[in-house]
């Protein structure tokens, strides 16, 4: 143990994902050696996690009450892609191949861990969906299900399809994010499950 | 391909033991408790990430040690290959870097395995036969994952899928059984990744038993049982063979005709986690009704079609490890077996006491080398150098 406030930050530290206590007391450590004005920029950068919050609309972090991409007018409102977490938002960003706006899930179905849609920001969802504009019509056309390609982003996507399909709103466009092969690979290392979901989710030229 | 040589750290009973092997047959004898049988387990934790042998890894860790490592060089395809496994806890061995090829860190076990093959001839293989159906469908699965390449993921989603149904299951009320009580939405969105999963594993395990089946018959002849056969048997499907819209739809059917009974036991009752392999001599069925000798042969079957779907799927000869299995043979099945195993690198260890192999066993074994043009090295545990 060592004295009182170096202690205390090390415990923090070792708190955070992937941080063992080892880890914890370098990094303090390593903040010990460094000139005050880091230790105050750092500490600024972590009192500034107070005024973040989540967009009230898609549920990603914000600095307001929107977040940057809700409070933006030149995008398109009538597509929601839903994903599970706000770093998917970040790599969908990266595309820039989507104009519409989020909607943050907060996690993926799993009762392994107790997460049920309950706890999942699906009732949100939809009322989004159903919202319906002061001229009577829909604003959101478009769903996209952009959940991981795993067993359990997998069933999250399938619950929400059948979920969206009871709203009574046919004319809703729903559709799954397509899995495949990653661009630059090689057919030769694709493994079989693989290349035969991207042989079934094959698309007309 | 072909083991070079094996160096074994802190393993079981070895300290610190290289042994050189030659690309023809390699008898490793010694008395009991010598490490003849750690050193085919060696080989075969290179080959798939895991013993053959019971029991979780510390216990392959030495007394005394927090870590072993078994390392190995083995000849494929023109090339060496530097395969390392590390067991226990130690530098260099944490949980993500077990692991490595060619001194390169391989993350997980699915990078590891593949570079080196070997199929296993042992005593335990009887349980194959006689012993619960998970036997069967771990063997199977090993193989499938061997020759399909998508099947050791498939495997991993379809564990996952179940698990979660079974916690969801768990997790409902018991108290308001039977149909009245209300069903979560959720409930029947992994029903459906159930059929969805367990009929691709299912359909995957089904073509690779076609392959298995083809060898199994043919090899099963040569040893004697004609009449010998090998099906897939699911509860819930007749026929798993068609194709896997078929089949999910039968798994949907049988899922949805254990509903009541799945609310009040909490755990998913249908699905390939519960199916079977079934041996059968004319309709006998192998597990229960064969005799012991009858069931050693179509363990032994099960073992050689596995080599042949190995051969046919791949250019070059797995390593054969032979553990102790002529002890548990006769002189007609020992013959029998020679006869039947192609010409690749074989480790074969016999338990004795005395400096020279007795004669009968050192006929068959230089016979089986000379039919099919390979060296013979015998090896003595009771004598390899320790450093």
């Amino acid at each position: 143990m060592y004295e009182g406030p170096v202690q205390d930050l090390i415990d923090e530290f070792g708190r955070l994902p992937g941080i063992g206590p080892k880890s914890a007391q370098r990094l303090v450590f390593h903040l010990l050696g460094v000139e005050r004005v880091d230790i105050e920029r750092f500490a600024h950068a972590l009192l500034a996690l107070e005024k973040v919050g989540f967009c009230t609309r898609c549920h990603n972090v914000a600095a307001g009450e929107l977040c940057r991409i809700c409070a933006n007018p030149k995008r398109d409102p009538s597509a929601i892609c839903v994903v599970e977490e706000a770093r998917d938002v970040v790599a969908l960003e990266r595309t820039h191949e989507f104009n519409g706006l989020y909607h943050v899930l907060g996690g993926a179905l799993s009762p392994l861990d107790g997460i049920t849609p309950e706890r999942l920001r699906v009732r949100e969802l939809m009322e989004r969906v159903t919202a319906v504009e002061p001229n009577g019509t829909y604003e959101v056309q478009e769903v996209i299900l952009c959940t991981n390609p795993t067993v359990d982003g997998e069933a999250t996507a399938a619950y929400l399809l059948r979920e969206l399909q009871t709203l009574d709103r046919s004319d809703l466009a729903v559709s799954r994010i397509a899995s495949g092969l990653p661009v630059g690979g090689d057919l030769e290392y694709a493994d079989e499950v693989t290349l035969g979901r991207a042989l079934a989710g094959r698309h007309s030229l | 391909m072909w083991i070079r040589h094996l160096t074994l750290d802190s393993f079981r009973c070895h300290d610190h033991t290289v042994v050189d092997f030659v690309p023809g047959v390699n008898v490793i004898a010694g008395p009991n408790g010598s490490g003849k049988t750690s050193l085919l387990e060696a080989a075969y934790l290179l080959a798939v990430g895991h013993t053959f042998r019971p029991g979780d890894d510390q216990q392959l860790v030495a007394d005394g040690a927090s870590q072993a490592i078994v390392s190995g060089v083995v000849a494929a395809g023109g090339r060496d290959v530097e395969l390392a496994i590390g067991l226990g806890h130690g530098p260099g061995v944490g949980r993500k870097d077990r692991f490595r090829v060619n001194g390169a860190v391989r993350r997980s076990v699915r990078d590891f395995v593949g570079h080196l093959r070997a199929v296993v001839f042992s005593p335990d293989d009887l349980d194959l036969v006689k012993g619960p159906p998970a036997g069967r469908r771990e063997f199977l699965d090993r193989v499938a994952a061997a020759v399909r390449p998508g099947h050791a993921r498939l495997l991993s989603e379809w564990e996952r899928v179940l698990r979660q149904r079974n916690s969801l299951l768990a997790s409902l009320p018991r108290g308001s059984r039977g149909a009245g009580s209300e069903v979560p939405e959720t409930l029947q969105t992994w029903t459906e990744m159930v059929v969805e999963k367990g009929a691709e594993l299912t359909h995957s395990r089904v073509r690779t038993l076609e392959r298995l089946e083809r060898g199994f018959r043919e090899v099963s002849a040569r040893l004697g049982l004609p009449s010998a056969g090998v099906r897939y048997r699911a509860d819930w499907t007749a026929r798993p063979a068609e194709d896997v819209m078929t089949v999910a739809g039968d798994l949907r059917d049988g899922l949805a005709a254990v509903a009541v009974k799945e609310r009040e036991r909490g755990l998913t009752l249908v699905g390939p986690h519960r199916d079977d392999l079934v041996l059968d001599i004319s309709g006998r069925d192998g597990r229960s009704r064969a005799s012991q000798g009858e069931q050693r042969s179509l363990a032994l079957a099960l073992r050689l079609a596995e080599l042949r779907v190995q051969e046919e799927t791949f250019d070059d000869m797995p390593v054969l490890l032979l553990d102790d299995v002529l002890s548990e043979l006769d002189e007609g099945r020992q013959r029998d077996l020679f006869e039947l195993l192609p010409a690749a690198q074989t480790l074969l260890t016999v338990a004795t006491e005395d400096p020279e192999l007795a004669p009968g066993l050192e006929k068959a074994v230089r016979d089986f080398a000379t039919r099919r043009e390979l060296d013979v090295s015998v090896l003595r545990t009771d004598r390899v150098e320790r450093a």
